[in-house]
């Protein structure tokens, strides 16, 4: 394969590079057989980018072309999805500075620990194409968004993941980037009063990859709604999310694992991709 | 027991999924059919304190098109549980809806999800809420994880009124609600409550 899109590579020069649907008016190709005018890639045997593709760029190849994807860098060829990368998202849940740091009187104690599996699926999620959704709460500093159980907490102007607090930043080694969605939402679940699921299903997005904290409520709450909602595959990464205890860790994973949610390692949701 | 601190009137009962089909079914049928009794008592407790009862059930399309996508599967050749109409829809025996309560039928785990539960409850003044039902891990917990995030003021899951595959399952759920909040007496304790 990589032999016959070497040699159409030599063949490719004569034609222009074309901008095409994508968002990204930089982003040029040229395909063997060129473009249709509705900018449909499908049919296209290979193809070539003047630039290098970034991760949003990738996800709407992947989307458009009908050959299998590689990670592409300035001319290199571009094969597509039989992966399903385009219609995945990560939701990386409340990684933040005061639910996570040990100083924190509100953190949950299982958190730090996974700080560097997160780091890693993100990373990994990027590499191939994955939608990456920072999920955070930046709470009213009276607490008049935060559930009633709660309130409490949020007395004299302090209280946990306030708007525009440092304890509120994603902790460090978490950088939202450029092509990433923050979705910000006030009570357990991701979905709950949020935009969430318009935001995924106009990406194109039908499955699912969770990490982050903490298991028995906010995970599982947005994993729960996400298959209410019909989402086709979630996914929850089980070294990469956390609770108050491995007890109630482990409790929370087998119920999700009971309505049909895969609950895989870091390192087995790795291998995926080398299929 | 009641006395001037009561809020009988702004609180409802939703008895969750107490159908043939699902208390019934090979999975839940040890543990489920043992609290009939203890549902019909607290539902008859629940009615003599004037709170509105709520029976909140599934009534699924025979092709299985309201389901969820990891269920469906099991609704082809009309085959699959709680199916409109059907035998296994109805509530299984010891329950009765009475004119005064309130049918609510619902797709999802949740009796808040796409359904109008919370309208009716604040149109009634409902600001308290007491679950009991099938199946804890499921149908009761996203119901009562709902209720925490749409402010409910007071919410109470009675321990020996639900039910799970096992003890352990119901045990670790329990535990879970309790720590956002939830109330779990047996049904003993609330019948001595006030709240």
């Amino acid at each position: 394969m990589a032999v016959m899109l070497s040699a159409l590579w030599h063949s490719l020069p004569s034609k222009p590079f074309v901008s095409f649907g994508s968002a990204n008016p930089n982003l040029k190709v040229r395909c063997t057989v060129g473009i249709r005018s509705n900018n449909d890639l499908s049919h296209c045997s290979a193809i070539h980018l003047q630039s290098k593709p970034s991760a949003c760029d990738r996800r709407f190849l992947r989307n458009n072309c009908s050959i299998k994807t590689t990670n592409a860098s300035k001319g290199d060829d571009v094969s597509t999805a039989s992966t399903k990368c385009g219609e995945t998202a990560m939701l990386v849940i409340d990684m933040q500075n005061d639910y996570v740091l040990s100083e924190s009187p509100t953190r949950i104690v299982g958190a730090n620990a996974i700080v560097p599996s997160v780091i890693e699926a993100v990373s990994v999620a990027r590499e191939h194409g994955i939608l990456v959704i920072w999920v955070v709460r930046e709470h009213d500093k009276q607490g008049r968004d935060v559930e009633l159980f709660r309130r409490h907490l949020y007395t004299d102007g302090v209280g946990p993941a306030l708007q525009r607090s440092k304890g509120a930043e994603l902790v460090e080694g978490l950088v939202i980037q450029d092509g990433d969605y923050k979705l910000v939402k006030t009570r357990f679940s991701a979905f709950f009063a949020t935009n969430l699921d318009l935001v995924l299903k106009s990406c194109g997005i039908n499955n699912l990859v969770v990490v982050g904290i903490q298991t028995p409520n906010c995970i599982r709450q947005t994993v729960f709604d996400a298959v209410s909602l019909d989402y086709k595959h979630v996914t929850v990464i089980t070294d990469a999310t956390a609770a108050a205890t491995p007890e109630i860790h482990l409790a929370n994973i087998e119920d999700m694992k009971n309505i049909g949610v895969s609950t895989r390692t870091l390192h087995d949701w790795c291998t995926t991709f080398k299929l | 027991m009641a006395n001037g601190t009561c809020k009988w009137n702004e609180t409802a009962l939703l008895v969750i999924d107490m159908q043939n089909d699902f208390v019934g079914s090979p999975m839940l049928a040890a543990s489920a059919k043992v609290i009939v009794p203890t549902v019909a008592e607290t539902v008859s407790l629940a009615r003599e304190r004037g709170i509105f009862v709520i029976w909140v059930v599934r009534e699924i399309d025979p092709l299985g098109r309201d389901v969820e996508l990891f269920r469906k599967h099991h609704y082809s050749n009309g085959q699959g549980l709680a199916i409109k109409g059907s035998k296994g829809a109805e509530l299984v025996e010891g329950l009765k809806i009475e004119e005064k309560d309130y049918k609510l039928v619902k797709t999802r785990f949740s009796a808040f999800f796409n359904t109008h539960l919370d309208a009716v409850l604040r149109g009634s003044g409902i600001n308290r809420l007491v679950v009991v039902g099938v199946q804890t891990p499921n149908c009761i917990r996203q119901t009562v994880f709902d209720a925490v995030s749409l402010d409910y003021e007071h919410i109470t899951v009675i321990v020996d009124a639900t039910a799970a595959a096992t003890p352990e399952i119901h045990s670790a759920n329990i535990r879970d609600m309790e720590n956002v909040g939830v109330a779990t007496p047996t049904l003993q304790e609330w019948t001595c409550s006030v709240a």
